[in-house]
């Protein structure tokens, strides 16, 4: 009887894991573009998605009234504006012109990132003060059923819409966002950047404008993601969540490999597995959390350059 | 009319990187159709007077003209759409990304976006192996191959003018002939105007027209092929005679 509890469990946690860490391989691949293509460490990256996820709540709650499921196209638009906003006031100046990064560089981009992810911080927690947005609040209210019922049933677990909806997006973002790598000029030149910008230069494209949209893309990312993590969520959306997203989404992006977007998917999937089993058997986020950075030394030491690292 | 004459004019060009000068006045004439050989040793500062031709290191100082036009301080992407094209020493190619990628980056392009069949049909007949290896990372290509993509990438920009930073470098005797009957080729059948920068003086003088020999950032000596091979400096110094 015993076993067979502790196995229904293990079913249950290896289900819910997967569908965490799709969501979390899609909360962390803006992270992997910048860093990948231009070399900046966006240590504002978790405050881009507790943007986004405010971006879903303030559609849900203040601007139409209709599913938060739409809000996606929201953050799209305010990721676009906040993306051409940080690369003009923190990258611009630092990495505008740079081919190759120096430490000098290396450090200067580590500080300004980090400083728009305060000025991020402000700006919301000034807007929560002044009672325009009510922190803690989240979707309250909001549920997504189909034929009566929040969750689908697999294997004796319930799987709630919610959570599924808001990981395959995420899943679609990423796929999406790879294609539009692949398939389209643009995204030739970002992964050409990546690789070599004087020569991006000398074929004609201008590598300030290619370093400009790949800023853009990957803070769309991070609000659509972040948009989309609100609707997983559902309750309990907080700026609070960035300490979580932000060193989840750093692992993922190292144990993936740096750049590319299918590694961070990947990369998602394993450390939400592990988070979640190791929860279920500690009760504890801390020791998921240290599973999860012990995760990240193994590749480390074993495969520096993440599993799709090149 | 004389403006007419020469696609590139250099004037007076100084330049450097940081606080170091490396270029001290160079003056250099490429005229319309012809291959122009820029030579000269280790160092001499060819690659860095072809950088500041481009615009990727801003010239300190003089002018330079392309089609008669003042582009001194025109960025390099903007000067590769005006039709001038640099295909750099060690080939600067993206590893990652497949043959057919490169030459589809630089057939994207105003100046190509109409002729892409055309240009790809110009150079896979250049470079048929090129054809066959279209999905292959350039990373996995061989140094010879690397250097055809290289001149391909150039090719699909469509340009009037090519300059080629050391084409031979690192490659087999075999290929290095190959490679310099493609140039002489691009002049005599497309009339495309070269700046070709060598360390391999046999090479350039054989396909060249008009020859300039750089020492310490500077012209030192300028003239004909034929003037060139038969002065005493250049057949002891460059060519061993
Ligand atoms: N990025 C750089 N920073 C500082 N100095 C440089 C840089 N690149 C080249 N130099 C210096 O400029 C001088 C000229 O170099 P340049 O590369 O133009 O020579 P070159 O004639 O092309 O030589 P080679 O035939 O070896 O390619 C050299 O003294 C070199 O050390
Ligand atoms: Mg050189």
């Amino acid at each position: 009887m015993a076993v067979e509890l502790s196995s229904q469990l293990l079913v249950s946690n290896t289900l819910s894991g997967l569908v965490y860490g799709l969501m979390l391989g899609a909360l962390a691949s803006g992270l992997t573009l910048i860093w990948g293509v231009m070399k900046v460490v966006n240590l504002s990256h978790g405050y881009l998605v507790v943007t986004g996820m405010l971006t879903s709540v303030i559609f849900y709650k203040y601007i139409l009234n209709v599913s938060p499921t739409l809000s996606p196209a929201l953050a799209f638009v305010i990721g676009a504006l906040v993306g051409i906003a940080f690369y003009y006031s923190s990258l611009h100046l630092i990495i505008g012109k740079a081919e190759t990064m120096t430490l000098k560089i290396e450090m200067s981009s580590l500080m300004s990132t980090f400083g728009f992810g305060i000025l991020i911080l402000g700006i919301i927690t000034f807007a929560v003060n002044r009672g325009w947005i009510l922190s803690n609040e989240g979707l309250s209210g909001w549920t997504l059923s189909i034929h009566g019922k929040t969750y689908l049933e697999v294997a004796g677990t319930h799987l709630e819409y919610t959570k599924l909806l808001g990981a395959g997006l995420g899943v679609v973002l990423v796929l999406v966002t790879e294609l539009f790598l692949r398939k389209t000029v643009w995204g030739l030149a970002i992964r050409a950047v990546a690789e070599d910008s004087r020569a991006v230069a000398l074929t004609g494209y201008d590598p300030v404008k290619v370093k400009l949209l790949t800023t853009i893309i990957s803070t769309i990312m991070a609000l659509i993601a972040g948009a989309l993590y609100a609707i997983y969520l559902s309750s309990g959306i907080s700026v609070g969540l960035e300490s979580q997203i932000a060193p989840l989404s750093f692992v993922i992006v190292v144990l993936g490999g740096l750049g590319s977007l299918i590694g961070t998917l990947i990369g998602g999937l394993i450390i939400g597995l592990t988070y979640n089993i190791t929860l279920a058997l500690t009760g504890h986020s801390e020791i998921s959390l240290s599973v999860a950075f012990a995760i990240l030394l193994i590749i480390l030491i074993v495969r520096p350059k993440g599993l799709f690292g090149r | 009319m004389a403006g007419q004459e020469y696609m590139l004019v250099v004037e007076d060009l100084e330049s450097g990187y940081g606080e170091t000068q490396v270029l001290f006045g160079v003056n250099l004439k490429v005229r319309k159709g012809e291959i122009t050989a820029l030579l000269g040793s280790n160092g001499a500062g060819k690659s860095t007077t072809l950088w500041s031709i481009m615009g990727v290191i801003d010239p300190w100082k003089g002018r330079i003209l392309f089609k008669g036009e003042d582009v001194t301080h025109v960025p390099p992407h903007k000067k590769t759409t005006m039709g001038l094209v640099l295909v750099p020493e060690g080939r600067r190619l993206w590893p990652n990304l497949t043959v057919e990628e490169h030459l589809t980056l630089a057939a994207k392009t105003p100046r190509s976006r109409n002729k892409v069949e055309e240009l790809l049909d110009l150079v896979y007949s250049l470079f048929p192996r090129l054809k066959e290896r279209r999905k292959q990372k350039a990373g996995t290509l061989s140094g010879g191959e690397q250097q055809m993509l290289a001149i391909a990438r150039g090719l699909m920009l469509n340009p009037e003018m090519l300059m080629f930073d050391e084409p031979s470098l690192g490659l087999a005797p075999k290929l290095v002939q190959d490679i310099a009957s493609t140039i002489a080729k691009l002049r005599d059948e497309l009339g495309l105007t070269v700046l070709l920068v060598e360390q391999n003086v046999h090479m350039s003088l054989q396909i060249a027209n008009y020859g300039y020999i750089m020492e310490n950032g500077r012209i030192v000596l300028e003239g004909t092929v034929e003037e060139l091979e038969e002065n005493p400096r250049v057949r002891e110094a460059y060519l061993g005679i």
